[in-house]
């Protein structure tokens, strides 16, 4: 039954070593009076190393010592995993399940992929909320415990709090030397003073200092509405993290002009923002949801001036400007991510991540990286 | 040697079972959670209740490992050869012990705290592996091996600000701080206020999680409780008072754009 809930752990992806479980074991065979409950904090506090893991951990544990009172939930992992099974068109994830599909309608299923995902992607959205119930009842209370996810929200894949954000940023570094010499350098101070035969000569060189300059480039649009708390997060976040911080909003989509404050009454030609692209990175942030007449017309734009050169031509302007960029998509969720058509035309514009921690964590990494372009397949 | 909890201090769910894991596999204890739970608190309450010394070591962004083991003070060493004070043959005069390098030399088990090991550069935890594993280190000025005759026990907080290393995590026990609930918050503001009424406790709770509910870039936490809590008291305010708008809102919400949210969606309009 232990080992069980060890590979129950190592199965929801909790890398769980010999070492990990050997010290469980030891403080057990310690414990004054070992239970259920000491064994659920001491396996978490021993195995578990982040509290976004919390819950994957609760689940495991619920599942490994709660087989009575669980069949809400077990109701629930079944019909999710029917639909993943639906979107793996071999038909081997369904056979696991028992369920035989003849081939014409693993053919046909294959042919109309892109609306089987769809499909499946928004089933799985609906019923995240009514079937995962918790289970009534339970005997110990650490299953209780467990079965109540309360670290649900702390899941990686879910939450994006000012904190999180700023930890996810925090990759946003480049240390080069920076300002006026006014830290003393012992090494070379010494050499020197030994160089000058004792007479103290101190040396000073220029501190290290992040010289990460950004563009934040955010969409004010109604569809964006929203998203706005999570916006002003990540802007809130971004603040005095990197040297030179500039932000500007544009509605649905840029064109000649974009604009120095979120109301839009502050125009900025565009333009202007490419020479930044100098010395700046440019993160974007939109749903990219826009109409494709928004992105493609000439004079597509529905607010403002109108434009001579479609949208996706200043986007492709933006691109080409700026030494690297990233664009960051609040629409959570990587099936989703491209599923309009104008998502995926920005998407092959820029690189394109949702606006999750995960997501936020390989946009970064893509920017240090060297944040060249777009056309590559988003979170996959 | 078991740590039982502390009478001033309410322990959540497992704390004290993690807790004890640590002493007992001689690991590190890692604290995370909101600023303001308590995880610096509980490192003085455990050398309290278990009667042991507590070293703590206040991490800055500015801190390098070696700090904590020990200095060696060239700087002072080059001047008095340059000025011809004291005896500069004597290299251990110029090396000054940090709080881990103390913690290892002392004679007993000690309490270590290292406060906020997250706001030091990112490689930070990684360059005390060594030292916290074995519980020894070497000076390298004079060759003296130092070696902890019990380990101590280390308690190590972080507010998540950088992301630890893996293979720091793996040797510390984990154990997260989540924010206590109503009930819990009650029982902790007991501690500090026993003779608190309990209308104007239930009042008090009210407006705070009303205010912690809100879209709020800090949250107040429980030290923002306390300290408000302890205002209220000295001002005498009564717990009707609390139900108009919320005295001394400065005391929880330490920002002004927090305070003017606050004020726009809490405060009974004006007139």
């Amino acid at each position: 039954m232990f080992l069980g809930f060890f590979f129950a752990l190592r199965g929801r992806g909790i890398a769980v070593g010999p070492t990990e479980w050997l010290g469980v074991c030891e403080v057990l065979r310690h414990h004054p009076r070992p239970s259920l409950d000491v064994l659920y904090s001491t396996a978490r506090a021993l195995c578990v190393k982040h509290e976004t893991l919390y819950d994957r951990y609760d689940e495991a544990f619920a599942d490994a010592f709660g087989d009575a009172g669980l069949a809400p939930a077990r109701a629930a992992t079944d019909t999710e995993r029917f639909l993943q099974g639906l979107t793996d068109f071999s038909g081997d994830s369904l056979r696991a399940l028992g369920i035989e599909l003849p081939p014409e309608l693993l053919a046909m299923l294959y042919e109309h992929r892109d609306a089987v995902l769809r499909m499946v992607a928004e089933a799985e959205r609906d019923i995240e909320g009514p079937i995962r119930t918790e289970g009534e009842g339970g005997r110990e209370s650490a299953l209780l415990v467990a079965r109540k996810r309360r670290f649900r929200n702390y899941r990686s894949d879910v939450v994006l709090d000012t904190r999180s954000l700023r930890v996810a940023l925090g990759r946003l570094r480049r240390m080069l030397p920076d300002g006026p010499a006014d830290e003393l350098d012992l090494e070379a101070t010494i050499r020197e003073t030994s160089r000058n035969g004792g007479e103290i000569d101190l040396v000073f060189r220029r501190p290290k200092r992040n010289r990460v300059r950004l563009v934040l480039l955010m969409d004010a649009g109604g569809t964006m509405t929203p998203h706005a708390t999570l916006v002003n997060r990540l802007f809130s976040a971004v603040a005095g993290q990197v040297r030179d911080l500039r932000a500007y909003y544009f509605h649905n989509c840029p064109y000649q002009q974009v604009y120095a404050d979120i109301e839009r009454r502050v125009p900025v030609e565009t333009e202007e923002l490419l020479r930044l692209g100098e010395d700046h990175w440019l993160v974007a942030v939109g749903d990219a949801h826009m109409n494709p007449r928004e992105l493609l017309w000439p004079k597509g734009a529905i607010e403002g001036p109108a434009n001579a050169d479609p949208g996706v031509i200043w986007l492709q302007r933006l691109q080409t400007a700026f030494s690297r960029s990233v664009w960051l998509n609040p629409v959570l969720g990587a099936e989703r991510l491209l599923s309009g058509q104008s998502a995926q035309i920005v998407g092959n514009i820029f690189a394109m991540y949702p606006l999750s921690l995960d997501g936020l964590d390989q946009a970064m990494r893509h920017l240090t990286q060297g944040g060249r372009p777009g056309r590559r397949a988003s979170a996959a | 040697m078991q740590f039982q909890g502390h009478n001033a201090y309410i322990a959540g769910p497992g704390l004290i079972d993690d807790v004890n894991a640590a002493l007992l596999l001689g690991r590190p204890l890692l604290l995370k959670g909101e600023p303001g739970t308590g995880k610096t608190v509980l490192a003085a309450r455990i050398a309290e209740s278990l009667g042991m010394p507590l070293y703590e070591w206040n991490v800055k962004s500015t801190s390098k490992a070696q700090d904590g083991l020990y200095v060696y003070d060239t700087v002072q060493r080059l001047n008095d050869a340059r000025f011809g004070e004291g005896d500069v043959r004597d290299i251990r005069r110029y090396i000054r012990m940090g709080p881990l390098g103390l913690a290892l030399q002392s004679e007993q088990r000690v309490v270590l705290l290292i406060d906020e090991i997250d706001k030091a550069d990112l490689e930070f935890p990684n360059d005390l592996l060594y030292e916290l594993d074995r519980m020894r280190f070497r000076v390298t000025e004079t060759g003296d091996e130092i070696e902890a005759r019990v380990r101590p026990m280390v308690v190590v907080t972080s507010n998540s600000e950088k992301e630890l290393p893996d293979a720091f995590l793996r040797r510390c026990v984990f154990h997260f701080l989540a924010f206590p609930d109503r009930d819990a918050m009650a029982r902790i503001v007991r501690v500090h206020f026993p003779d608190l009424a309990e209308a104007m406790l239930t009042a008090a709770l009210e407006r705070f999680y009303a205010v912690r509910e809100m879209n709020l870039r800090k949250k107040p936490a429980t030290s923002e409780l306390i300290d408000w809590l302890r205002i209220l008291m000295h001002k005498g305010i009564e717990p009707g008072d609390l139900h108009g708008g919320i005295p001394n809102l400065g005391a929880l919400l330490k920002t002004s754009p927090d305070l003017e949210l606050a004020l726009r969606q809490l405060q009974p309009p004006a007139g």
